[in-house]
């Protein structure tokens, strides 16, 4: 159930597999208790597109090894399979706090159908697993600009190092258009979680959320990404 | 009446009564060590034992209770282990390597103590220091600049790589099962449709670099555990330097408290590596710290079970409070357990679990380089304890075992404690049956216990003894705050003493019986209001504690009064006879008469002894009677067969009867019937007899004169009344006031005889005659009619035969 008043916030934790999801939700207990909000899970299940990845198409696993190419239909199986999963792990999450929860399943590409989802203030998570594990004292990753980081995403990020025994790293960007060199910095920054505002700066667009997500290599917490959705149409 | 033959005795004879005057403190000796009278042979035992220094000379003390056996031998023990140094002390510590075999370390006198309260302030110390160190700015520069080298090298490994793969026109795509290396052309992902499409050498570009990335990628990400090792490494490291550098200062502390060197030292150094190895530990327990309103717990970090492994089990220790020579233990409840020591469990989520810290000694460990009392019949009364004792003996070391998984009533984590090297000298105590039957049925026991300590029962009476005696009771009642006893009070007593050992010429060591009345006696004393133990309260003690006891006797008595058990006293009857018997009761004893007869008639030499028939005589019984068919067989008609068939019974005898003292009542009983001479049933007779005739002592003859004087005294005593004895058992004689005054008075006597024939004359008034040297009996003799009588049997029997066999003739021609 909801407080009243605050119908209107979801939290939304976007990805494409149950183990990315997980990732999210392991910083979701600190964001509700920084902003309530309703738990909202989203599984998006690859486009079948192939791609051409050699005569024996191949994928490289997390620990090196080299694994053929799952069917898509395969794919999509273990998606749904996931989602279901995500519900329990939604229920276990918002049971203890008596609030609502939601879960879909969806395809498409993972951030255009992640902010098709949101409205308002909405928060958006986009889980992936890390693919390197930290070990000792890890750190949130604080984006902003020449100003700085908003208050909103400094206070979160701070909640989110707190629960995951981490310390805050803030990256700022030198200029307003400096999407690239922060995109390079964040890429060779080892982090638990990235938090950016995309009202405040510097990832403002779909694409350089996008972006950030492909080399952040770890969960991505974004606060006023509907904006991206209202006024900044997502490339494909 | 022969002149010869004996007569009854004087009072003097009936019972010796110590002068006051002997037992006063004027004539008192000097005390005796320990306290002990007349038990040098079982004192030199001792001592030998308490000196000796070589194994297996283990002592056996026998004796019956109540001779001061315990605490001769505690004193004895006490005062040689007063002049022995104190032995090591033995600890149990975890062994670090493999934590189910604790190890015994042995410590120099004293230090047990000392390094478990230094081992407890080490780890508070530590709890403190360690996580202070591993918070200081210090470390946390060295571990996030760790943590961040590492970190940083796998994600710029992975980014150059992803650079790398983009300059060449190859995609990273991630997706759940994995990393997809897809080519790229024109700025976007080629797919397979349109790969079929280029051209066969751009196509081979293609293959060849995404061949070429996968590989490469395969290493960047295989690369990752390697690094991750690494960099637990260098934590680890880290970790271990800053311990150490927490750790060995104050390690160091503590060898200035328990030594530089020896096991000690060799613990500290064992705790130094491993505190070294798991500084987390300490970590873990700061971070477990309750913040409760008891801040001052927070510094009793060595009560967390986290750091139980650092922890000393002391199992034997010299404290400030411990005396400072050898042990000497009295183990009273002498378990398996309570001797070897035992392995505890505590119950954690269910299971029962256990470490070194629950090991507790036993008597063993406590006595090891001293000395161990046991009581004999306990441990033998023990599951496994004497097993385990005789053991831990042999082997000279103690092996803690778990006497559940022994009998598998349970099967959980135990652990294998190091035996602990023994040198003890045991000291059993028990009784003289107990030490029988070990030596004949435990093969061991005399190589284990090469030494007896054999207390005697009673000393000779003497002006000395007696002496000793009554300083012993006056120490008793001033140790125990009695009343202090009178010397009339104390001569009572140890003419009781006397009754007790049986012996008019003996004194009993036993001394509990003794100082049982005294301690009763002065309750009466001091119920009355005295200011000491006088000797009428010493026989009102003697008469409440007969009186206590006597209902049985009271009610034998009552049924012998109305009739009811058949005794006659006065008059004289053939063939019947009063025989004493002795009845006990716990520590009660009483004598009562028992009237025995003898039927005889012609037979063929057999001899009935109506109690066996029945089988409520004992063998010793039986074999009285057996005795006095020998007796008759060999002194009567000796030239013709032996052809009496006898009868003989206990009248009104319904429990058993046991012993051989009634043999000499039975024959001349025997005697009356084939004499047809009357006995007199004013006497009562008691005393074995052999096959020669003569008459021996028997057991609990006051109590058998007592008992018939008693019945007599009840009917109204004549003058007449007369007892046998066995002349050997007149120093035994020790009667109560009662039948001596009678005796004085003349209404009463005691009679000691040698011979059966003795005892035949006194009770028929007929002389016994003796053979001349024709061989014959004396005409009107007791042997004489004896003798006729018997050939009478044979010339019947010879006729009987002689009618038989001319029946049988004329049957059959």
């Amino acid at each position: 159930m909801s407080a009243p008043g605050q119908e209107e916030r979801k939290l939304v934790i976007a990805a494409e597999s149950l183990g990315g999801a997980e990732a999210a939700l392991a910083f979701c207990r600190a964001i509700l208790d920084w902003a309530p909000a309703t738990p909202s899970g989203l599984i998006v299940e690859p486009q079948g597109v192939a791609f051409w990845t050699g005569r024996d198409p191949k994928l490289v696993s997390t620990r090196g090894t080299l694994l053929a190419v799952p069917t898509l239909d395969r794919v999509r199986r273990i998606a749904r399979r996931d989602a279901k999963e995500l519900e329990a792990r939604l229920s276990n999450l918002a049971g203890p706090l008596d609030i609502e929860w939601h879960c879909a399943l969806t395809s498409g590409e993972l951030v255009r159908a992640a902010c098709d989802a949101l409205s308002g203030e909405d928060i958006l998570v986009l889980g992936q697993c890390p693919v390197f594990r930290g070990r000792g004292r890890s750190r949130v990753l604080l984006l902003g600009d020449q100003k700085g980081p908003s208050e909103a995403s400094r206070s979160l990020a701070e909640a989110i190092a707190r629960e995951s025994h981490a310390s805050v790293a803030v990256l700022l960007a030198k200029t307003q258009d400096d999407e690239d060199a922060m995109v390079g910095i964040v890429e060779r920054t080892h982090g638990t979680a990235v938090v950016v505002d995309l009202d405040a700066g510097p990832v403002r667009r779909a694409e350089t959320l996008r972006r950030i997500y492909t080399v952040a290599r770890c969960p991505i917490v974004a606060l006023e990404a509907a904006r991206v959705r209202a006024g900044d149409a997502p490339d494909s | 009446m022969n002149p010869e033959l004996p007569r009854a005795l004087s009072v003097q004879q009936l019972r010796q009564e110590c002068d006051p005057e002997k037992v006063s403190l004027r004539s008192a000796p000097e005390k005796a060590e320990g306290d002990l009278i007349g038990q040098e042979r079982g004192l030199e035992a001792l001592h030998l034992a308490a000196e000796i220094r070589h194994s297996d000379f283990n002592l056996f003390v026998l004796g019956p209770q109540g001779t001061g056996r315990h605490t001769a031998v505690e004193e004895i023990l006490r005062t040689q282990a007063s002049g022995r140094d104190s032995p090591d002390d033995w600890v149990y510590v975890n062994n670090f390597v493999d934590p189910h075999k604790p190890v015994a370390l042995c410590l120099p006198s004293g230090c047990a103590e000392k390094l478990r309260d230094e081992m407890a302030r080490v780890v508070n110390d530590l709890a403190n220091d360690i996580p202070a160190l591993f918070e200081s700015e210090e470390y946390q520069t060295q571990r996030r600049s760790i943590d961040e080298e590492f970190g940083e090298r796998q994600e710029e490994a992975m980014a150059d790589f992803t650079g790398r793969a983009r300059n060449e026109g190859v995609a990273l795509i991630r997706t759940p099962m994995g990393f997809m290396v897809a080519a790229m052309h024109d700025g976007k992902v080629v797919k397979t449709e349109e790969f079929e499409k280029l051209p066969e050498a751009e196509q081979a570009v293609i293959e060849e670099k995404i061949a070429r990335f996968q590989t490469e990628l395969k290493d960047v990400l295989a690369n990752a555990p390697k690094q991750e090792r690494e960099h637990r490494g260098r934590i680890e490291a880290l970790n271990a330097e800053m311990a150490k550098r927490a750790v060995s200062g104050r390690i160091d502390e503590a060898r200035e408290v328990v030594g530089k060197k020896g096991a000690a030292s060799d613990f500290l150094s064992w705790v130094h590596d491993d505190m070294v190895e798991n500084p987390e530990l300490f970590l873990q327990a700061a971070a477990e710290q309750p913040d409760g309103p008891f801040p001052e717990v927070t510094g009793k970090a060595h009560l967390q079970p986290l750091f139980r492994r650092y922890m000393v089990n002391v199992i034997v220790a010299s404290g400030v409070d411990a005396p400072a020579h050898a042990p000497v233990i009295v183990e009273n409840l002498p378990t398996f357990d309570r001797l070897i020591g035992r392995i505890e469990h505590i119950s954690q989520m269910g299971s029962l679990v256990t470490d070194f810290t629950l090991i507790r000694p036993g008597a063993l460990h406590r006595a090891n380089g001293g000395y161990l009392v046991l009581d004999a019949r306990r441990v033998l009364g023990e599951p496994y304890a004497w097993d385990a004792l005789k053991r831990s003996i042999k082997e000279r070391s103690i092996t803690i075992t778990s006497l559940g998984e022994r009998v598998s009533l349970f099967s959980t984590t135990s652990l294998e404690p190091d035996p602990i090297p023994l040198d003890v000298r045991v000291v059993l105590v028990g009784d003289r049956f107990l030490y029988s039957l070990l030596v004949m049925l435990d093969p061991d026991f005399q190589e284990l216990f090469k030494i007896q300590a054999d207390f005697e029962e009673a000393v000779d009476r003497s002006d000395e003894t007696l002496g000793r005696m009554s300083l012993l009771l006056r120490h008793y009642a001033d140790k125990e705050d009695l009343l202090p006893p009178a010397d009339e009070a104390l001569a009572r007593l140890l003419d009781e003493s006397t009754r007790i050992a049986g012996d008019s010429k003996k004194l009993s060591l036993r001394l509990g019986p003794v100082t049982d009345i005294l301690r009763e006696a002065e309750h009466y004393a001091r119920a009355s209001s005295r200011t000491e133990v006088l000797k009428q309260d010493v026989e009102r003690t003697l008469d409440e504690r007969d009186r206590r006891a006597s209902r049985v006797r009271d009610r034998v008595r009552e049924a012998i009064a109305r009739q009811t058990l058949m005794i006659d006293t006065e008059g004289c009857k053939v063939g019947q006879i009063n025989g004493l018997s002795v009845h006990e009761l716990g520590e009660f004893r009483f004598g009562r008469p028992s009237r025995i007869t003898a039927r005889v008639r012609m037979g063929a030499g057999k001899l009935v002894d109506i109690e066996r028939e029945v089988e409520l005589g004992g063998p010793l019984h039986s074999k009285g009677v057996m005795i006095l068919a020998g007796y008759l067989t060999a002194t009567y008609a000796l030239d013709m067969p032996f052809s009496l068939h006898a009868s003989l019974v206990f009248e009104q005898s319904y429990g058993g009867i046991e012993g051989d003292s009634a043999s000499c009542a039975e024959l001349i009983a025997l005697l009356s019937a084939l004499s047809e001479l009357e006995i007199r049933q004013d006497m009562a007779i008691t005393g074995s007899v052999n096959q020669l005739g003569q008459v021996q002592a028997i057991g609990g003859v006051n109590e058998k004169i007592e008992g018939y004087f008693d019945v007599c005294a009840e009917r109204g005593l004549s003058g007449s009344h007369r007892v046998l004895i066995p002349a050997a058992n007149v120093d035994h004689l020790m009667l109560r006031d009662r039948v001596t005054t009678a005796v004085e008075a003349g209404k009463f006597g005691v009679i000691p005889i040698r011979t059966v024939d003795e005892g035949i004359e006194l009770m028929t008034g007929v002389p016994a005659g003796a053979r001349d040297s024709g061989g014959t009996f004396p005409a009107g003799s007791v042997n004489a009619l004896v003798e006729a009588r018997l050939r009478e049997f044979a010339m019947a029997r010879k006729t009987f035969a002689a009618r038989i066999r001319a029946t049988d003739g004329e049957e059959n021609p």
